[in-house]
């Protein structure tokens, strides 16, 4: 399997492996984080090609998420749906997993083994 | 014996993190607060703070949010308090079900549902002088109406 590492944004790394973009924010996914991860998540999906955009957002490096965070993964879900693709959870926190059981919107996410 | 920490902090998002460590610092002086109720009690500050936050930068309040614990052996109370314009917590609009597909339109509107599901008491008292959100968490959790 052949990585090949694209330009940091905002300090979070994301990979590019046979058309599926795996974005992994670090820190805290929160009022102060969402933004930098808003803007990572539209970049990498406005960089697929149309009907080709699967977005795997590896969590295991993030700290903390409250409902700031989700907001974000609801909006990248979204924004990935109406360019014909998906986005995909990885390494959710137990913390997330509560949250989404919760809410339901475990239903709503895809998850994939690390 | 009840102990009390206060803390004030810039309606800024980069003092989020550390009200949240303050206060879960707190809760974690009575080892009868286990992991996950710790883990509650920091999810809920989160959303009080993030709440208070924005209204201050709603009305471009530079006042200060008022945080302050009431701690025993057996239970934390967190109070947030803001400045902001207030709001009526029984109109906020409910989110579409998770199988509309609406649903992904609405990227806010969690705080108060899981400031509710994570605390064992959850009140809100608002006015157009600010809010106030009192939170508590038992050592031992309270699922008794969940």
């Amino acid at each position: 399997m052949v990585w090949t590492t694209l330009t940091p944004v905002d300090g979070v790394s994301r990979q590019l492996d046979d058309g599926v973009i795996t974005v992994r924010p670090r820190g805290d996914l929160d009022l102060g984080g969402a933004p930098a991860f808003r803007s990572m998540l539209g970049e990498a999906i406005s960089g697929a090609r149309i009907g080709q955009v699967t977005i795997d957002v590896d969590l295991a490096a993030v700290d903390f998420v409250d409902s700031a965070g989700i907001g974000v993964l609801i909006g990248g879900l979204r924004r990935a749906r109406a360019r014909g693709g998906t986005l995909r959870l990885n390494n959710v926190p137990s913390e997330l997993q509560d949250v989404f059981d919760l809410t339901g919107l475990g239903s709503v996410f895809e998850t994939v083994d690390s | 014996m009840s102990q009390i920490v206060e803390l004030e902090i810039p309606a800024r998002t980069e003092f989020l993190a550390l009200a949240r460590l303050v206060v879960v610092s707190a809760a974690s002086i009575e080892p009868a607060f286990t992991e996950d109720r710790l883990d509650n009690l920091r999810l809920a500050v989160s959303e009080a703070c993030t709440n208070a936050i924005e209204a201050h930068s709603d009305v471009q309040s530079e006042d200060r949010v008022h945080i302050r614990c009431d701690l025993t052996d057996e239970r934390i109370e967190v109070e947030v308090v803001d400045r902001g314009a207030g709001f009526d917590p029984d109109d906020v609009e409910a989110l579409p079900d998770v199988e509309d597909p609406r649903r992904l339109d609405h990227e806010n509107g969690l705080g108060l549902m899981m400031m509710r599901h994570f605390t064992d008491e959850a009140e809100i008292r608002s006015s157009s002088s600010g809010t106030a959100v009192r939170l508590v968490v038992y050592s031992l959790p309270d699922f008794s109406d969940s």
